[in-house]
């Protein structure tokens, strides 16, 4: 849903909070979405907008299949595993909500394989019924000598448009530009620039620890197969081994990553790496139709770079709340980060005392 | 010798699987399938088909369990091959809940299906009105695929199919030399088996496809079955009600109870109402060979019915005991018929 519209530089109104949001994933949605909701009310007057030059379906956020679990090792940055833990609680709240359906959220069990022994990850008592595979259990996957089953979590196609549709509903205008750079923005009056432009931070200010890990997808109409089934192999590193995810009406078949690699065109021999691997996994598969293939940019950085930046253009000072760099667990810790970021955005507004009233409890 | 030309009755679950083992143990026999109905409108497609077999009145529990793992084996092994999608057979994980602690905390089938554990307290609080539970792994077989992939593979062996209506065996006779009765209700007439009656079964069936697992009240009346091309909801025991047209106000009684127990269902859509008559017999299933004798006329017929609700759950195991029940009446002595006295 994206608004195709001329910049207009907002007409300066006194006591107005102008904020801009760069970027339309799932990152800056949930972000723009997470502040809204805590502070349209407690202030004067809120104008937000979000920038960006791709919208759903042709973002990043919609190759991702869609399933909610975090990496099996500790993050770099502890406060990462509370962002998981909290998208993880937010998400169970709303997965049985007779509003499930439209926001894209089901509840889907599965199986994680390993070729050895490992301990269980540290997240095991937060998900659902996990439990370590019986022999039975792997006798379905032959090469595979341990494993872990539990439920999780995932998204579905419309992970975009129920935050879009909310933001809309609360007069949040959508624009679709190529933001050139923070100081276009600054300049055109905005007081808060909130940046998720996830892969392509980059062309805004340069950050080395930011790279492409590129993915590429088999979407297949397969729908007796209930179960994910994620395979892992430490020496290849992760998403490079096969991976099999349901989701709502499709299943995406996977197994790619590529570390550095910018090209967003599917490749001939990716398809065949991904779709024997995945056969192997899962014989059924043989008859699935392919419905569709696609290629998507993780924007891969040893940590998510969540902090607030001052820039100066002119005489003003402009603040930037920085939130991209989620690799291939966006979704899973998507609004933990917006929260985070929220908290950064209330500071703004307590240093530069513009609250008319306490905020609220975060 | 000539071949032994066998004639099996019914075209459900019970028949065409019956039809499959008998082709496989029997040597040199010709077999025809002979139905009124065919799939899509047997008793068997209305079932969701799940793998989640219940106790039979007179049958000790080691049999129903050999019956059910046989079942489950045989079923597995289609799932897990490249055959699951045409055969419509695919796994599936989900919850059996209950509002009391049952009587029997772990069933007699729970290693038979995969991962069976009690359910922890974090899962058990989606059910605020329950207070105990089983996750399990089992088995979801679709008559409107399976049934269709059975009568293949049976033409594919020989195996002949006829429509038509059967009022009564003996018109089996002298065209066939065995008959295997896998007639369902259709045994009241049949078999003159009077005892038999329908438990009446109302589903909803329609499209939710974000749920992935399966949910069943332990009292087996209300139930969230995901799969392939739909979600059935259900359902009800009716005793005795013959009535195949779908009720409103039971519709919306599925549809309330379900969507307590999963309420992202309210945005399920295009709902259609199916029934069914579960073919039920007080004794349990009946698998027995009988010499039909009417004026000097003989026929076998190898008995193969009354499943109730849980015919898909044990059909294979029953199929194979039939077919050994046929085996055993093929290689008995074939009496001639003696001539007659006009």
């Amino acid at each position: 849903m994206a608004v195709t519209a001329h910049f207009n530089p907002s007409v300066p109104q006194a006591d107005t909070m102008r904020v801009i949001v760069i970027g339309a994933g799932v990152i800056g949605l949930s972000t723009a979405l997470c502040i809204h909701e805590r502070y349209r009310s407690v202030l004067p007057s809120l104008d937000m907008r979000v920038y960006a030059d791709r919208f759903t379906p042709l973002t990043n956020t919609d190759v991702a299949a869609g399933l909610c679990q975090p990496y099996l090792s500790d993050p770099r940055n502890p406060q990462e595993a509370d962002w998981n833990q909290q998208t993880f609680d937010y998400l169970l709240s709303r997965v049985h909500s007779p509003n499930a359906a439209n926001v894209g959220l089901a509840l889907v069990s599965g199986y994680n394989l390993f070729h050895e022994a490992i301990p269980d990850p540290s997240w095991k008592n937060t998900v659902l019924g996990f439990r370590t595979l019986t022999p039975r259990d792997l006798d379905m996957f032959p090469d595979y000598r341990w494993g872990y089953c539990h439920g999780r979590r995932g998204y579905g196609p419309t992970i975009q448009t129920d935050p879009s549709r909310r933001l809309t509903e609360r007069g949040v205008k959508f624009f679709q530009k190529k933001v050139e750079s923070f100081e276009e923005v600054a300049r055109g009056g905005a007081d808060v620039i909130i940046n998720c432009t996830g892969v392509w931070a980059g062309s805004l200010q340069p950050d080395p620890l930011l790279q492409p890990g590129r993915g590429q997808i088999i979407k297949v109409d397969a729908p007796w197969m209930k179960h994910f089934i994620i395979t892992h192999d430490p020496e290849k590193g992760i998403y490079k081994s096969p991976y099999i995810i349901p989701g709502i009406q499709t299943v995406t078949l996977g197994g790619i990553f590529q570390l550095g690699n910018w090209s967003e065109v599917n490749n001939i021999q990716d398809h065949n790496t991904i779709w024997e691997g995945c056969c192997r996994l899962e014989p059924t598969l043989q008859d699935a139709k392919i419905v569709a293939e696609l290629t998507g940019l993780r924007p891969v950085r040893p940590q998510i770079r969540l902090e607030r930046e001052q820039l100066r253009f002119a005489s003003s000072n402009t603040e930037v709340i920085h939130n991209y760099g989620h690799g291939g667990y966006g979704l899973t810790i998507h609004w933990g980060c917006a929260l985070e970021a929220a908290k950064l955005f209330g500071k703004i507004l307590e240093e530069r005392k513009l609250l008319k009233m306490p905020p609220p409890h975060l | 010798m000539d071949p032994v030309r066998i004639a099996v009755v019914g075209a459900g679950v019970v028949g065409l699987s019956t039809a499959m083992c008998v082709s496989k143990l029997v040597p040199r026999c010709s077999i025809t399938v002979i139905s009124d109905k065919f799939s899509p409108d047997t008793t068997s497609d209305v079932a969701a088909g799940m793998l989640i077999p219940h106790v039979y009145p007179n049958t000790p529990i080691p049999t129903l369990k050999q019956w059910f793992r046989e079942t489950f084996d045989h079923l597995f092994a289609i799932a897990n091959s490249a055959e699951a999608g045409d055969a419509g057979v695919h796994l599936v994980s989900g919850w059996q809940i209950f509002q009391s602690i049952p009587a029997e905390e772990v069933p007699f089938w729970a290693d038979v299906v995969l991962g069976f554990r009690k359910m922890t307290k974090a899962e058990l609080k989606k059910f605020p009105q329950h207070v105990f539970g089983h996750a399990f792994t089992t088995l979801k077989c679709e008559s409107p695929a399976y049934l269709p992939w059975l009568e293949k593979r049976l033409k594919g062996s020989g195996v002949l199919i006829l429509t038509r209506r059967i009022g009564d065996l003996w018109e089996l006779h002298p065209s066939f030399d065995v008959v295997v009765n896998c007639s369902g209700l259709g045994s009241r007439q049949l078999a003159q088996a009077l005892e038999m009656f329908p438990m009446r079964g109302q589903v909803l069936n329609v499209q939710a496809p974000w749920v992935k697992h399966f949910i069943r009240d332990g009292s087996g009346l209300t139930y969230i079955y995901p799969g392939t091309s739909n979600v059935i909801l259900g359902g009800t025991r009716q005793q005795g009600d013959w009535n195949l047209s779908p009720d409103a106000e039971i519709s919306r009684g599925i549809f309330s109870r379900c969507c307590a127990l999963e309420p992202s269902l309210q945005g399920a859509c295009d709902i259609r109402e199916k029934v069914g008559l579960r073919p039920f017999r007080p004794a349990g299933v009946r698998l027995q060979t009988e010499f039909l004798a009417q004026d000097g006329r003989r026929l076998p017929v190898v008995h193969h019915y009354g499943h109730g609700s849980g015919g898909i759950s044990v059909h294979w195991g029953t199929a194979l005991e039939a077919a050994r029940l046929v085996s055993e009446c093929v290689q008995a002595p074939r009496t001639p018929t003696p001539k007659s006295n006009l």
